[in-house]
């Protein structure tokens, strides 16, 4: 053992343990990331929308930055916004998935957005689409299509019982 | 180190890292439960009596509408929205639509209306399409933005505002009320419904409307 004075050997380790842990939460730990059940909403009037959970279980950061899907012209990140009565939606450019927590895609909220779904798009039908992200290997799933309204209500029951 | 600072130390290491990791980002989605009031209905009182609002638009059809006087006698259900709104408009308008049919109301006894607040991609072609979508009895208004505005304004709504281009290259995304207001025959506004109303809460007072306000 290196000889330090007591205080000196308390304060390298807080600085040690400081590091080791930023470094598990940080940039350079690594991103596990989980797609839970992928649900896509039957098109309304023109667009439809992706419903699913992405869970990084990992010890590193990560962003979903594009999906890729061939039942749709491209599948937009939104965000709705309701404030004050007033609804509002903002595009992003990525979705932050910071290690150990889960990101809900949903009616409402954060939500995938199905700009021109192709006809096939329809109650009862399935389709791939392929989800990138800043770190991860993109990962390909199915979307299960459902009615638009009992995925929305789904959706209000998380948020009063999450 | 005295064990002040040393308890000082820890709490910044502790700060530190929670500003590190970062907070789960927030997805609320600010739906409201309806509850059923101790009245039963689901839909939620004015704090205060607002009126139809006084303003001449355009139906489908190119036909005047003044909403003070077209939807006096029947009970009016009002929503502002736009038909490129691809998140909360539709799950409002299939909500009704589809309470509707389920209660057995008929769109006679009760105006259900949509009034555009973009009127420069809203056509009166595309508006028809858009309500068809979930009924063809809704019925689909325009008019020019400040008169719209100016409805917005006698309701206490916030305004129409430009959110940013549309992904689609269309245009722009523009907020909206959240909330469909429910009128009386008499032209008073009574309940609205936030975003969050389900079918369930639509069942339960569309009979009541019918009943209680015509």
């Amino acid at each position: 053992m290196i000889p330090t004075a007591p205080r000196g050997r308390w304060l390298a380790g807080a600085v040690a343990l400081l590091v080791v842990l930023l470094a598990g939460c940080g940039p350079d730990g690594t991103p596990e990331l989980e797609v839970g059940v992928v649900q896509a909403a039957e098109p309304r009037a023109g667009s439809g929308q992706v419903v699913l959970t992405i869970t990084n279980a990992g010890d590193g950061d990560d962003a979903l930055v594009a999906v890729e899907t061939d039942a749709a012209v491209a599948i937009e990140l939104h965000e709705t916004r309701i404030e004050d009565g007033q609804a509002t939606m903002i595009t992003l450019d990525e979705v932050p998935l910071p290690a150990g927590e889960t990101v809900r895609f949903r009616p409402g909220g954060l939500h995938l957005m199905m700009i021109g779904p192709s006809d096939d798009v329809v109650l009862g039908s399935s389709f791939e689409l392929t989800l990138e992200f800043d770190r991860s290997e993109p990962i390909t799933t199915t979307a299960e299509v459902r009615d638009l309204l009992d995925l929305a209500e789904e959706s209000f029951d998380e948020e009063l019982d999450p | 180190m005295s064990t002040r600072l040393r308890g000082l130390v820890w709490l910044l290491l502790a700060g530190v890292l929670a500003t590190a990791c970062g907070p789960a980002s927030a997805t609320a989605i600010a739906a409201q439960g309806l509850e059923p009031g101790p009245d039963g209905w689901r839909g939620l009182p004015l704090e205060r009596e607002r009126a139809m609002p006084q303003a001449t638009l355009e139906d489908v059809d190119g036909n005047e509408v003044e909403l003070g006087t077209a939807f006096a006698g029947t009970p009016t259900l009002l929503f502002f929205g736009y038909s490129s709104c691809p998140d909360i408009c539709p799950v409002h308008l299939a909500a009704i639509a589809s309470a509707m049919d389920t209660a057995g109301v008929s769109y006679d006894d009760l105006d259900v209306v949509f009034v555009s607040v973009d009127p420069d991609r809203d056509t009166p072609e595309r508006i028809e399409e858009y309500v068809a979508n979930f009924s063809p009895r809704m019925i689909g208004l325009h008019g020019d933005i400040e008169v719209v505005e100016d409805a917005l304004a006698q309701l206490d709504l916030p305004g129409p505002i430009v959110e940013g281009p549309d992904p689609r290259g269309e245009g722009d995304l523009i907020g909206h009320p959240a909330q469909v207001i429910g009128f009386d025959a008499d032209g008073q506004a009574l309940r609205t419904w936030p975003f969050g109303a389900r079918r369930s809460d639509w069942i339960a007072d569309l009979p009541r409307i019918v009943e209680e306000w015509s």
